[in-house]
């Protein structure tokens, strides 16, 4: 009896907070720049997340490492980290950029009081000069070392070779931001200004408000900082041929700094806008249990299953480590197996109701901290147009069937269509 | 009557925990910082319950930590408190008798297990809560120690043990962790244990610790969310009923102190052909009272300040920009702290950054001035660590459960904050006297042994065979 007050005491309180879902504002500015606003009055903090859809997909064949030396500059622009101004004029916690294939962020974690140097930073992200030449030749520098650097370990060359192996050469994700041995130094000026001029603009950009602010004030504060830039429209989507890859492809890889063995496999899926990520989601997290079984069985010693999210096209990727004493022939049969049984037949409804529970938690604990709920904003607001569409997406989950989980297994998980990366120190099994 | 005992407790527990919530100032803010307080209980099975109610999101952390980890036993049995909690893990998913355990529920149970301690937790959705307890309590109660839970166990922590060896970076940090405690000492053993001694313990070994340690009186179970300290009793109670401290006898060993395996700074670990060397460095200090431990925070703050100025050229802004060297501020122990550093460099540069490391450490002991000028800034940039740490659930429950473990109060982080407050420069001064004695630092290099021997031409230097 006491089990079940206690259950339904707890589930009541579950439903109550389903029912509230994320709440968020969408603003669109005049000049096109969007902006989401999510208040969360328990901590006296800000999170300011510009997103730029500028990443390294928008590079042209010969301008390889642009999209990341202009972040480099626009970052400097925005938030002076090396003399600490930021930090100490805006009580600022962190600040940080990033880059990938499809976009640039730039983040901003401040005391509620920074709310307004915040938005002039983020504002010059946007609209400030170039940096002087000797700025741009440090950084120039700096994406050089830092391509050897990741040479220097496993795990960026793995990923580099696993998008190499997916996308054909003249596909804008064949190459990564700074992931090439091309060098930024012959880069110029007017290639960098032009890469501003078209990727930098309000309408190809979102911010993300999120914390303890008054929404009155920060509409105000908005519109006298971003809202001041002039309007410029976003530019035209990409829409290159879909990769296809026709045929297993088996690569061989070893690393000096890594003498583990692993196995990878790589599959291309739709992009998240197709309608099909739920069902991606899912699948990758039944994988993970089905994959784990491997472990029991003596076969792996590690596994882990992910999807990686892109625009264009999105990633099913497996890592698996064999136990000691396993070759890795071996383990690709276990595999295999695995894979044979998802296509074969659907899973049982135990199994997708565990799937589907792992799914949840992993979306509702991304609401748990500010940078992680960024995050789900944007991801919602991709995937929805509307950054709160947190129910949406639970919902989405929930429609997936184990008969879906099987047909979309027979369809994306086909032994011809994936990529098998075999990583293992020279002369290993 | 039983019901309305409940909705007493549950009233209690609501009233009680708003009431313990207590805040401080974000530097330069009118408005307060609220700190998450615990609210923290002994059953009458003498597990300790450390809840922290949080409504914003419908998830629970729920987290059964213990206070005896690897250095829990002696050097002979090191790995087996590993090896017990990792059959622990493996119970509660998948029962031995083959009914469904927690994995059914989509349950993603992470185990962690250091020198003090040791942790199983998840986080879940609040109606899931009460399922797990009753498989952690089932497993705890009734351990099954099937061979196969014990050989999946042993196997986890073998290819563990064995991966540390196999990137440079563990492989380093193995060896300096050797190197600062000697060979004999139980936090210079590696917490999965080697292979050879772990190939020794089976099922009866495994047994006997869970019957010694694995008793409510050294653990804490800690739940954080969607829960209030009333709605937890009531979880705990019926869900580890049964579960008693009768048999626990896993007294704390005592801790000897560190005993470095010899006086040379420098040790060498072979990598052949590997482009970048590693380079840590380290001391450990001995177990500092709590109001030491600040000011030795704050200095190794004003280090990693230190190693981004580019004046000082010991790393680029980048490089710490993008964390490819790190300082740890503190790594504490119940029985210590440990201080430790790790830069990357290209072999051909290794002799030149030891070199500025070695005078970094040499000028943080005599400058003064230096941090009268930046108490400022790292007061603030200390007061935003601690709040980070406790925001969130999964953060507030693991800064829990490392509380515990150490038996610290469960109001260290708010006590830190206004120690922060007060911090002087001098008390700064004070602690790097002690901090900074060049002579207690030792360094392991990991690198390729043709470039990088050349460059530690004129330094002693101890190769370590791995």
């Amino acid at each position: 009896m006491r089990w079940s007050l206690l259950a339904i005491t707890l589930l009541y309180g579950a439903s109550a907070a389903y029912a509230g879902g994320l709440p968020a504002e969408m603003l669109t500015l005049a000049n096109g720049l969007r902006v989401v606003l999510h208040e969360d009055h328990r901590e006296p903090a800000v999170l300011l997340r510009l997103r730029v859809y500028a990443g390294s997909a928008r590079e042209l064949p010969e301008e390889a490492n642009l999209a990341s030396l202009v972040m480099l500059g626009r970052f400097d622009a925005g938030l002076d980290l090396r003399a600490g101004s930021m930090v100490r004029v805006a009580g600022g916690r962190s600040a940080s950029v990033h880059i990938d294939r499809d976009r640039a962020e730039f983040t901003m974690l401040l005391a509620a009081s920074g709310l307004e140097v915040g938005l002039r930073r983020q504002r010059e992200v946007l609209d400030a000069p170039l940096p002087y030449t000797v700025r741009v030749n440090n950084d120039k520098a700096w994406l050089q070392e830092r391509f050897l650097r990741s040479q220097s370990e496993p795990d960026p060359v793995i990923t580099q070779q696993l998008y190499t192996e997916l996308f054909p050469p003249l596909h804008p994700y064949h190459r990564g931001p700074h992931q090439t041995q091309e060098n930024a130094a012959p880069l110029t000026r007017a290639q960098l200004q032009r890469f501003v001029q078209q990727h930098y603009l309000p309408g190809n950009g979102v911010l993300v408000v999120l914390g303890d602010f008054d929404p009155v004030q920060a509409r105000r504060l908005l519109q006298k900082s971003l809202g001041a830039l002039p309007r410029a429209p976003a530019p035209a989507a990409l829409s290159p041929e879909a990769a296809v890859v026709a045929g297993e492809r088996r690569v061989a890889l070893s690393h000096v700094a890594d003498r583990q063995r692993a196995l990878h496999l790589a599959w291309l899926v739709p992009p998240a806008s197709f309608g099909l990520e739920p069902t991606a989601v899912l699948l990758m997290h039944l994988l993970q249990a089905r994959l784990d079984a491997l472990r029991q069985r003596g076969l792996a010693a590690e596994v882990e299953a992910q999807l990686a999210r892109h625009q264009l096209q999105s990633l099913l990727w497996l890592q698996l480590a064999p136990q000691e004493g396993v070759a890795l022939p071996a383990l690709l049969e276990g595999v295999d197996q695995v894979l044979a049984q998802l296509r074969a037949a659907p899973p049982t409804e135990q199994e997708r109701a565990a799937a589907g529970e792992r799914a949840r938690i992993a979306l509702l604990r991304q609401m748990d901290g500010l940078q992680a709920r960024s995050g789900l904003l944007l991801e919602l607001l991709e995937r929805y147009g509307d950054p709160a569409a947190l129910e949406q997406e639970l919902a989405a989950l929930e429609r997936v069937s184990a008969a879906d989980l099987q047909r979309f297994a027979a369809v994306a998980l086909r032994n011809d269509r994936r990529v098998v990366l075999r990583f293992a120190p020279e002369g290993q099994p | 009557m039983r019901g309305l005992t409940l909705v007493l407790l549950v009233l209690l527990g609501v009233v009680g925990c708003r009431g313990a919530d207590l805040s401080t100032r974000w530097p330069g803010q009118d408005r307060q910082l609220r700190i998450p307080t615990y609210h923290q209980e002994v059953l009458p099975s003498g597990l300790t319950l450390i809840v922290h109610e949080d409504p914003y999101l419908p998830l629970c952390v729920v987290r059964l930590t213990f206070r005896r980890g690897a250095a829990a036993v002696p050097t002979t049995q090191s790995g087996l408190p590993a090896l017990t909690y990792a059959a622990l893990r493996r119970d509660v998913l998948e029962p031995a008798d083959g009914s469904a355990g927690a994995a059914a529920l989509g349950v993603d149970l992470a185990l962690h297990v250091d020198q003090d301690g040791a942790s199983v937790g998840a986080q879940v959705t609040s109606a899931t809560v009460p399922v797990l307890l009753r498989h952690l309590g089932r497993a705890l109660r009734a351990p099954a120690v099937a061979p196969a839970h014990v050989q999946q166990a042993r196997d986890e922590l073998r290819w563990q043990s064995l991966r540390e060896e196999r990137t440079p970076t563990s492989a380093g940090l193995g060896a300096l962790r050797q190197v600062l405690y000697g060979p004999t000492h139980p936090l210079g053993q590696p917490v999965t244990g080697d292979p050879a001694t772990l190939s020794r313990l089976g099922p009866t070994e495994v047994r006997d610790f869970h019957q010694r340690a694995l008793r409510p009186q050294y653990a804490a179970l800690v739940l954080v969310g969607r829960i209030n300290p009333a709605q937890a009793r009531a979880l705990a109670e019926e869900a580890l009923a049964g579960w008693t401290a009768e048999g626990g006898a896993a007294p704390e060993l005592p801790m000897l102190p560190p005993r470095p395996a010899a006086a040379a700074p420098i040790y060498l670990v072979s990598w052949p052909g590997l482009p970048q060397a590693l380079l840590l460095g380290g001391r450990v200090l001995p177990n500092l009272p709590r109001d030491k431990q600040l000011p030795t925070k704050v200095l190794m703050m004003v280090l990693a300040q230190e190693a981004q100025d580019p004046h000082r050229n010991l790393h680029t802004r980048y490089d710490a920009a993008q964390d490819q060297d790190w300082l740890t501020p503190l790594v504490t122990h119940r029985s210590g702290v440990e201080l430790l550093v790790l830069t990357r460099c290209w072999g051909s540069q290794v002799g030149r950054r030891l070199d500025k490391l070695l005078l970094a450490i040499r000028e943080m002991d005599n400058q003064r001035t230096l941090y009268g000028g930046r108490s400022q800034s790292l007061r603030e940039a200390l007061i935003h660590d601690s709040a980070e740490r406790v925001t969130g659930l999964v953060a507030a429950a693991r800064e829990a459960s490392q509380l515990f473990q150490r038996s610290w109060p469960l109001n260290s982080h708010l006590v830190q904050m206004q120690q922060a407050a007060r911090l002087t420069g001098t008390d700064l001064v004070e602690a790097s006297y002690q901090l900074f004695d060049r002579s207690a630092f030792r360094f392991v290099v990991v690198g390729d042994p043709a470039t990088v021997a050349a460059q530690l031409r004129g330094h002693q230097v101890t190769p370590i065979n791995r």
